[in-house]
């Protein structure tokens, strides 16, 4: 199973859908509170993408990024399914927990 | 109004140097995007490269070369080093330190330098090639953490040169130590004692073993007996010069052939035309 940090990731790239790469995907984890290192974020995607979880390939460059290339990001079938199974986990854990809002 | 930094394009563009070419080009043009200033794109920078280093320390074979090959090939550079600076040292210290016009016109000077010299050129060879070769093997065995086993090298030298090593192995393997009885004039001289050493171990082991482990690279580019040949010949010149440390009645010919087979190995790799074309890989 996943990891926090990789549902996290996984989600945030399914979100973005076609326009999931690095900058992209700091930018919706800062909005929901998790800020995250390059570093981070490039090695955990290397890592997802070495389980076969998630697909990279570099994309255009545009000039709002001195002419440097994206590196776009897909979550695969064998991704979702381990995020759903994360989720689901999560769920079912939680369930009647004081801190769920009824 | 912008903080003084002295982080600058050259720079940022030398630590990106440490990245592979799409993950510079990802890096950079991510924190471009963002609009982050020199000093946070070098930070950035630096926490990818680090994690990347980190990430490939997570398998075991980086950790059996450490154990197996590049802290035993350390101690036994900074052994053999000692022991032949030790020996030159008096050599020069007679020849260039009680040298005076007197003694420069006497034929029995000029016959001890036309002695000692050779033995100081066949030791300045086998030192190259030994610390080349160690280089050589430790990069073929890790390609991956190159980085990381030559900044090992560099403090791991300073370590043992200086003694802060575990006493079990300092026993084991420095277990005289350097002897300067019988010597006391020379070694009195602190360049002799001390900086003579170290100006041997930066120049003739810690720059060829960097060279050597540069030179690795071309092992990713042949397959099947060349490669085999390509790792294997270092390492049984290694062995050869761990026999030298432990057997009693090492001498700089040994040395020096082992040195000069390295050297050959370097020549022959560093032509990278002379590997067939069928054995090149993408």
């Amino acid at each position: 199973m996943v990891g926090e940090f990789e549902y996290l990731l996984l989600t945030a790239t399914a979100r973005l859908g076609e326009q999931a790469y690095g900058a992209a995907i700091r930018r919706l984890l800062a909005e929901v509170g998790r800020p995250v290192s390059i570093g981070a974020l490039y090695t955990t995607i290397d890592r997802l993408e070495k389980k076969g979880l998630v697909t990279t390939w570099m994309g255009e460059a545009t000039a709002e990024r001195g002419g440097r290339a994206k590196r776009m990001v897909r979550v695969t079938t064998e991704g979702l399914r381990e995020a759903e199974e994360f989720y689901s986990t999560i769920t079912m854990i939680s369930r009647d927990v004081s801190w769920i809002k009824r | 109004m912008t903080p003084m930094t002295f982080i600058n394009p050259k720079l940022l563009g030398w630590l990106a140097s440490f990245l592979n070419e799409n993950d510079r080009e990802t890096v950079l043009g991510d924190m471009a995007e963002e609009g982050a200033g020199y000093r946070a794109s070098a930070m950035a920078v630096c926490g990818l490269v680090l994690r990347k280093e980190v990430e490939r320390w997570r398998s075991i074979s980086p950790w059996l070369v450490l154990v197996l090959l590049l802290l035993p090939c350390v101690f036994l550079m900074v052994v053999v080093t000692n022991a032949v600076t030790d020996v030159n040292a008096i050599y020069l210290w007679m020849l260039v330190n009680n040298a005076d016009p007197d003694l420069l016109r006497q034929a029995g000077y000029w016959s001890n330098v036309k002695t000692c010299m050779p033995q100081l050129l066949l030791s300045v060879l086998a030192l190259v090639g030994w610390s080349w070769c160690s280089g050589f093997v430790i990069g073929a065995a890790c390609w991956r953490v190159r980085r990381s086993n030559l900044i090992l090298i560099g403090v791991l030298v300073i370590f043992v040169q200086l003694g802060w090593i575990p006493f079990p192995v300092q026993s084991v393997l420095l277990p005289h130590g350097r002897d300067f009885i019988g010597n006391a004039a020379v070694f009195r001289n602190v360049f002799y004692r001390d900086v003579f050493p170290w100006l041997v171990l930066l120049l003739l082991v810690v720059f060829p073993a960097a060279r050597g482990m540069n030179d690795a690279r071309c092992t990713g580019r042949v397959v099947g007996k060349e490669k085999f040949l390509m790792i294997t010949a270092p390492g049984v010149i290694l062995l050869a010069l761990v026999a030298q440390v432990f057997l009693p009645g090492s001498h700089s010919f040994s040395l020096f052939y082992c040195g000069a087979a390295g050297a050959v190995l370097h020549l022959i790799l560093r032509d990278r035309r002379q590997i067939p074309a069928r054995l090149q890989t993408s």
